[in-house]
């Protein structure tokens, strides 16, 4: 049903889990379609993204674009390279 | 990969052997055509003959009130569309209600677009449909009433014989989708004032493609499928014999193990939902507690989402079904787990686990553990639990 790369996404899970302490925290999506994404950022003070965490509830497919994106995001800077517009780059 | 473990039952079964056995000859050897004159159809359509008889005896009917069709689906739309069609000079109010199969709810929703009302009656927490607002809800103008004898998803037996009883008394129709409860549980046509129902013989180890709709004796019905004079004119088309003939011989299987096969599946059915509802936490059973298919184990476990789930048992050799959005196609939840109150992010994490008579308590055990750990996992994962477990 879902591409290899979808299901080793899902099934393991990249930067999964929470950031004690972080810069900043997002949740978006709601219960009703059933898909809610939680990511948690951790921002140097020149602006790259150190470290990033999900928690997604969800399909398979919200799993693991979910960890797509952590894995983009990842030591790029919050500026000129915000979340939204790498989740539309990802090529899943 | 792991030994399979099939719980989805309540989506298809597997054939019978002996069903099986017996379908084979009409394909090679006895496969003429039953409406054909010459001596070589002749066995085609005795065995047609004793089919319709199997299946009539199953619900206590005569043979002359059961038309084979090619499945559930095929029998709902036939039932409601040919009422309404024919007693559209007495009225044009139709209830079913809100938790009815799809086969029923969007042929009432294409009724709708042709000038019927319909009222779509509201079940309580656990599924049923009140025989009192049922009442309240038949108008002069009435022609039918169409309420499952159980429902697929949660398995909640509705009070089919009450609601019979009622419809009889106010002289409207009465027809049951009894896709799953024909062969499962005790129905009986004349007892509970069914004038048509609606069954399906893949549900009951019987083949895909082969269904029936009784329709009593004395209650006229106009054909859906036009262009021949099979099955006394009212549906046309050549007969499907293998289909016909494992139809009866599932249906004569099932009589003859109902009781026996019943108690087994209830027994394990009652072992696998005290466990999950004993070793997983935040679990909830959907459904009739005690008036539920005896196949049937329904659970939502909160914060998680029943695909992922359903991905994670398929990983472990385990089939399962969900009434989350994803599952289903669509963008809500399933309208059945909405109609009994269930909020959506709950009944996103909806599971169904159908068992079959052969069904072991091995099998349920490793489940038991499968979805443990799966659950766990998933937890782990969710920002709801997060959430909940920060506020406990």
């Amino acid at each position: 049903m879902y591409s290899e790369k979808v299901m080793d996404h899902f099934n393991h899970p990249r930067n999964m889990g929470e950031i004690e302490n972080p810069s900043g925290v997002g949740t978006v999506g709601n219960a009703k379609c059933g898909d809610i994404m939680r990511i948690y950022l951790d921002v140097d003070e020149a602006g790259v993204i150190q470290d990033v965490k999900f928690k997604t509830f969800g399909c398979g497919a919200a799993v693991a674009t979910s960890s797509m994106a952590t894995e983009l995001v990842k030591g790029k800077t919050v500026e000129g390279s915000s979340l939204t517009e790498v989740l539309f780059r990802m090529d899943v | 990969m792991n030994k399979r473990i099939y719980l989805d039952n309540a989506a298809t079964t597997r054939v019978h052997e002996e069903v099986l056995q017996e379908m084979m000859p009409y394909f090679r050897e006895n496969y003429a055509n039953p409406s054909a004159i010459y001596s070589f159809a002749g066995e085609a359509k005795k065995a047609v003959g004793i089919a319709r008889e199997r299946a009539a005896v199953l619900i206590g009917a005569k043979p002359n009130e059961i038309y084979f069709t090619a499945g559930g689906s095929e029998s709902d739309n036939w039932a409601i569309r040919a009422v309404a069609e024919r007693l559209q000079e007495k009225g044009r109010h139709i209830i079913t209600s809100r938790i009815e199969h799809h086969a029923v709810l969007h042929t009432c929703q294409y009724l709708e677009k042709r000038g019927y009302e319909v009222t779509y009656l509201d079940v309580d927490e656990e599924g049923k449909v009140s025989p009192e607002a049922l009442e309240k809800a038949i108008r002069p103008d009435t022609i039918l009433i169409s309420v499952m004898a159980a429902n697929n998803e949660i398995g909640t037996i509705e009070p089919v014989a009450r609601i019979g009883e009622i419809a009889h008394e106010r002289g409207v129709l009465f027809h049951t989708d009894a896709v799953q409860a024909y062969g499962h549980m005790p129905l009986h046509a004349e007892e509970m004032h069914i004038d048509l129902l609606s069954a399906s013989g893949h549900k009951l180890n019987g083949p895909k493609g082969a269904g029936i709709l009784y329709c009593r004796e004395n209650v006229r019905l106009h054909p859906l499928i036009h262009g021949g004079a099979q099955e006394r004119g009212r549906r046309a088309g050549t007969l499907n014999v293998p289909g016909i003939v494992g139809f009866g011989k599932a249906a004569a299987l099932a009589g003859e193990t109902l009781q026996e096969r019943h108690a087994k599946e209830a027994a394990l059915r009652d072992y696998l939902i005290d466990r999950v509802l004993a070793e997983i936490p935040y679990t909830r059973l959907n459904g009739h507690r005690q008036d539920r298919l005896s196949n049937n184990a329904h659970f939502c476990f909160r914060f998680i989402e029943g695909e992922s789930l359903l991905i994670l048992l398929d990983q472990r050799g385990i089939c399962g079904s969900s009434g989350s959005a994803c599952t289903s196609g669509a963008l809500d939840p399933s309208h059945v787990l909405l109609a009994i109150g269930l909020p959506h992010e709950i009944a996103h994490g909806s599971l169904r686990l159908t068992l079959s008579e052969e069904t072991t308590r091995e099998e349920l055990d490793g489940t038991v553990e499968a979805l443990k750990e799966i659950v766990g996992r998933l937890r782990e994962m969710s920002p709801l639990y997060e959430d909940f477990a920060r506020k406990a």
